[in-house]
Parts: structure tokens; sequence; C-alpha cells
């Protein structure tokens, strides 16, 4: 075998390869297993989703867009004292401040995910909101940074997250606008 | 060279193995728009005065004063009901507090008001040094200090009136100045 080698050196000293059929056709499985392993995860890796929507909680506020992934919550004209909240919200007025507060139902379906039992679920502000604290559930959001919403979250069946929006006193009367982004990650 | 071909497929095999989406987390998002019209506001509350009588409904926008059964000489009146006798007539007394706060604007201080619901042109009612008639809200005062204020109420009782009951009710207007 090396003497074949050596027979057939190139001037230029490149070798020609002239291995043995045995070590050729282990190679060639070797190679062959790899990029076969990578195309079947490459295949089952393509039917993997989650679906996120959101929907009006039965306690809560009727929600444009329910059942969608892109929902919309009008608290219209509201006020600390005295004046009316819509159906399903909740107004509490302390010593500085007021919060409007409404459920509203989250739903994650998962496909192709055999192995994850839970999920991540961040939101986070699009503008800044400083003026006021926005909440969901427990996860005070700002526009700095996705904050946790729940680590282990349950596919499958609608979660009621509290959404709450507290207005100082001090802040001046007008327009309230902002997006909450919600990313959920199967974990 | 032969090694080096072997490596590079296996470099190629594995690169491929994980770029491949199973290593990418898999994700969904979605939007939730939130939309409020912030008006400001006022609220007014009448609370009993520690040195005034108890009122019905403290804490509320809707307070009641009952005096009870008085008469101008002898007699008892309630706790912390102060009576006056003069020569023609005889005023029961107390103090109450009015508080007032306010939201989402900046205002310094409040108007407040007053007007009786019930004309009564036998009686005087007085609310601190304000007289109070039906015939208009008479200001009570035009730079009050939001928060809670004590103001006296008192009602005067010529000896001329008749016996029986005094049934009139005292609107009250605080606007934010």
């Amino acid at each position: 075998m090396k003497e074949q080698l050596r027979q057939n050196t190139i001037g230029h000293d490149a070798t020609v390869l002239l291995s043995s059929s045995h070590q050729m056709l282990k190679h060639f499985w070797i190679i062959a297993m790899l990029l076969t392993l990578a195309l079947l995860f490459v295949e089952s890796a393509s039917a993997a989703s989650l679906t996120l929507t959101f929907s009006s909680d039965a306690s809560g506020i009727s929600l444009g867009g329910s059942g969608t992934s892109a929902a919309t919550i009008n608290f219209a004209s509201v006020h600390a004292y005295g004046g009316a909240v819509p159906a399903g919200v909740t107004k509490s007025v302390g010593a500085t401040n007021w919060t409007l507060s409404a459920p509203i139902d989250v739903l994650v379906t998962k496909a192709g995910l055999g192995t994850s039992v839970n999920y991540t679920m961040t939101a986070q502000l699009q503008s800044s909101g400083l003026t006021y604290t926005w909440k969901l559930g427990s996860a005070t959001l700002t526009s700095a940074f996705p904050a946790m919403v729940t680590a282990a979250g349950v596919y499958g069946s609608k979660t009621a997250y509290t959404f709450s929006l507290t207005i100082p006193f001090s802040a001046a009367a007008g327009t309230v606008n902002n997006t909450l982004d919600i990313l959920v990650t199967a974990n | 060279m032969k090694l080096k071909l072997v490596a590079g497929l296996t470099i190629l095999g594995l690169a491929t193995l994980v770029s491949s989406p199973v290593f990418a987390a898999t994700t969904a998002s979605g939007t939730v728009a939130v939309t409020a019209t912030v008006a400001s506001s006022v609220s007014l509350t009448f609370v009993s005065d520690p040195a005034g009588i108890t009122l019905g409904g403290t804490g509320t926008s809707a307070a009641t004063v009952a005096f009870g059964n008085v008469q101008a000489f002898g007699g008892v009146v309630p706790a912390n009901v102060t009576k006056t006798v003069a020569a023609a007539n005889w005023t029961l007394s107390t103090p109450f507090d009015v508080v007032v706060a306010v939201a989402n604007q900046v205002s310094p201080t409040y108007t407040l008001t007053a007007q009786l619901a019930i004309a009564d042109a036998v009686d005087t009612w007085k609310v601190g040094a304000s007289t109070i008639t039906s015939a208009a809200a008479a200001t009570v005062t035009a730079a009050g200090a939001y928060g809670s204020t004590s103001y006296t109420l008192a009602l005067t009782i010529p000896f001329a009136k008749a016996a029986g009951a005094i049934t009139n009710t005292i609107n009250f207007v605080a606007t934010a100045n």
C-alpha cells in the first residue's frame, strides 16, 4: 500500500489519493451518515411551530382582534374620580395614582414540538411608557427590554393574565397609546 | 489529503446539523395595542370633623347632618354641636370637613360653592362665612387648598318660627382653578 502511494507521487509533491477500497468505503459511510442526520433534523425542524393568540376573557374587557395575535384594548375616556369604565375593567384609586386593570386570555399551541413541555412568554413596550406603569400579570413592562411574564406557560389552554395601567395623578390629561410586543418561546 | 477531505466533509456535515432550525428556538409573537383617553377630574367628599357632629355617609360625597330634637331653651344637642341663643333667634353650629382632590390637571387651588336645594326664607344657613340660599350658588372659598378643610355649618332659627321639622340639602360644587 505505501509502496503504491510513493510510486504515484507527482513532482510537485501532490499525492494522488489511492487509499484502499476499505478505507474509502468507511469514510464514505461516515460522511453519508452525518449528512443524512443533518437532513433529517432539517426536515423535522421545519415542522415545529408555535401559535400565539389573544382572546377576550369572560371577566375582562372586550378585545379588538380577539382570537388573533394582534389584539387591541381600548379603555376610551376615563377619569380618576367619577365617570365610568368599560365593562370588565376595574378602576382602583390610590393616594397618588389610579389604575385600570382587566384580564386577557393568552393561548399558545405547539406543533412538532413533542419534547417541549411549556413555554416562556415575555412582553415589552414598543414605546417608552415612563409616565405610566404597565403590567402584564406580575411583570412590569418597559421598552428597555423584554420582561418575563411566565417561564412555564401551559400549552393548549387559555391562561388569563391581568393587564394593568397605572396613571399618576400628576400625569397630564390626554391620550395614552402603546403596544405590547409579546414573544413566546418553546422551552 | 485524504484526511483533510474527510475532515472537511465531516465539518460540513456538522455545520449543516448545527445550523438546522432544530437548534434555533421556536417562537411566536403577537401584539396588544392599548389606548385610553385620560381626563382630568376632581373629587369632593365630606368627613366628620373630630370636633364636629358625626356625619352620616362620612367619607362620601353624600353626607347627612341630623341635629335630632332640639330646642332653643333647655334640652340637649348632639355631641359636638354648639347651641347659641340670642335675643331673637338661636343657632346650631358644628364643623365638618370638606376633602377635595384633583387628578391629571395642574391646579393650585379650587373654588367651592354651596347652594340650598329648597328655598328657605325663614332660617339662615351658613357654611363658613357664606350665607347659603337657593337663589344662587354662594362662594364658600375661591382658593381652597386641596386636601381636607374644616368648615362650620350654622343654622339660625328665629324664635318666631313655628316648631316643626327642618329639612334641606346643601349642594356643593368644587371646581379646579
